[in-house]
């Protein structure tokens, strides 16, 4: 405490400051060591200092730097093996449903609570294939819409439960990313059916369908579509939405 | 001085509260020392930090954590530590009071991965005891 005119007490409050500054800078130091000791080691251990927003891999830019179109029937599509790199080709079936004919993917568990209509089957070759990779895909309304409207798409609102109910996309089943990190269960009883999971949340700057999306890789699940643009541009463009506690039809 | 006071700043509460703080703050800077990639989620879940700016809070941290807390225990620039450490106290209580006010709920990473306690009522009792006792802790022994 500063008594006012008493320079042995500003003397030691002085002392303390000076302490605390030493312990602030000294402590940033050893940090700065550790950290950079740790990365030139091999192998590497540390952490980058900068943290960069995840460069998600672009469903989009992916069609469009290395898909190749097939003259015969103009199919596009993309290698739906574990590496995104494509190399296309192959006539879609056009019968068949478009997420297993485009790229088959092992047999999910069986669902708690499906909460989707069951999927409409749409002309495969007007699909985007979704690569089968483990890490997060960012989409962009049109392709989602694509696959929505083929019903090729699990939607998920990593939203809180309070904005799933004021509005979301019609279908969507409500999985807030706090409830996925307390209950990493609730991302098995998703019932996405061999279907691409597409997380949402509220567009901008929200980070919670990455994280989401992050956090269903880590569990196991693959093909996790991310749409940045999130309900608020959903809903700006006209598309279908519903309100209240229940996914809604689509 | 009066005996609130007195007491307060006597040499047998102020030290033994120093050693206590030091030590909580010796073992959680050293589980986040031990993982920081584990750490720099948990600043992460709090969304308070740019983005940019949560490996250095996650790497640099701990070590600020770590030589306050040898301050205290070896007493050392004793009360320079406490300041820190009750300064340091008052952020995190009101990073744990800001992510309750948006309900968010994930595991605290006080004490790194050691520590499974969520961010809640608990943990905020827990933070306003270590800040008291900081701020004894960083009183002028007479």
């Amino acid at each position: 405490m500063v008594i006012e005119g008493d320079p042995e007490s500003n003397e030691h409050l002085a002392a303390t400051l000076r302490g605390v500054l030493f312990l602030v800078v000294a402590g940033l130091a050893l940090g700065v060591l550790h950290n950079s000791i740790g990365r030139a080691s091999r192998p590497p251990r540390g952490l980058p200092w900068v943290k960069h927003a995840d460069e998600a891999t672009s469903l989009e830019a992916l069609q469009r730097a290395e898909v190749k179109t097939v003259p015969t029937n103009g199919v596009v599509t993309l290698d739906s093996a574990t590496t995104p790199t494509p190399r296309i080709a192959k006539p879609a079936p056009v019968a068949a449903t478009p997420w297993k004919a485009a790229a088959p993917s092992p047999p999910a568990p069986a669902p708690v609570t499906p909460s989707t209509s069951p999927p409409t089957v749409a002309p495969a070759s007007a699909l985007p294939v979704i690569p089968d990779v483990d890490r997060p895909i960012k989409l962009e309304l049109a392709s989602l819409k694509k696959l929505y409207d083929a019903g090729a798409v699990l939607m998920v609102d990593a939203r809180e439960a309070g904005e799933y109910a004021e509005g979301h996309v019609a279908g969507a089943t409500s999985l807030p990313y706090n409830d996925a990190l307390t209950e990493p269960g609730r991302i098995e009883r998703l019932g996405e059916a061999g279907r691409p999971i597409a997380v949402y949340c509220s567009g901008g700057t929200c980070e919670l369908s990455m994280d989401l999306a992050k956090l269903m890789i880590e569990h196991g699940r693959r093909k996790v579509l991310v749409y940045e643009g999130g309900y608020p541009e959903w809903q700006a463009a006209g598309y279908p939405v519903a309100s209240g506690t229940q996914a809604g039809g689509r | 001085m009066n005996s609130p006071a007195r007491f307060l700043s006597s040499p047998w509460l102020i030290k033994p509260c120093r050693v206590a703080v030091g030590i909580v703050f010796i073992a959680a800077a050293l589980a986040k020392i031990g993982d920081p990639a584990a750490f720099a989620t948990q600043v992460h879940h709090f969304r308070l930090a740019p983005l940019a700016s949560e490996n250095a809070i996650a790497l640099l941290l701990p070590w600020i954590e770590l030589l306050t807390g040898l301050a205290l225990v070896l007493g050392v620039r004793a009360r320079s530590g406490a300041w820190l450490a009750a300064g340091m106290m008052v952020v995190f209580t009101l990073a744990v009071v800001s992510a309750m006010a948006r309900h968010l709920d994930f595991e605290c990473g006080c004490f790194g991965t050691a520590d499974a306690t969520r961010v809640g009522l608990r943990k905020l009792l827990e933070n306003l005891v270590i800040a008291a006792v900081s701020s004894i802790a960083s009183l002028r022994a007479r």
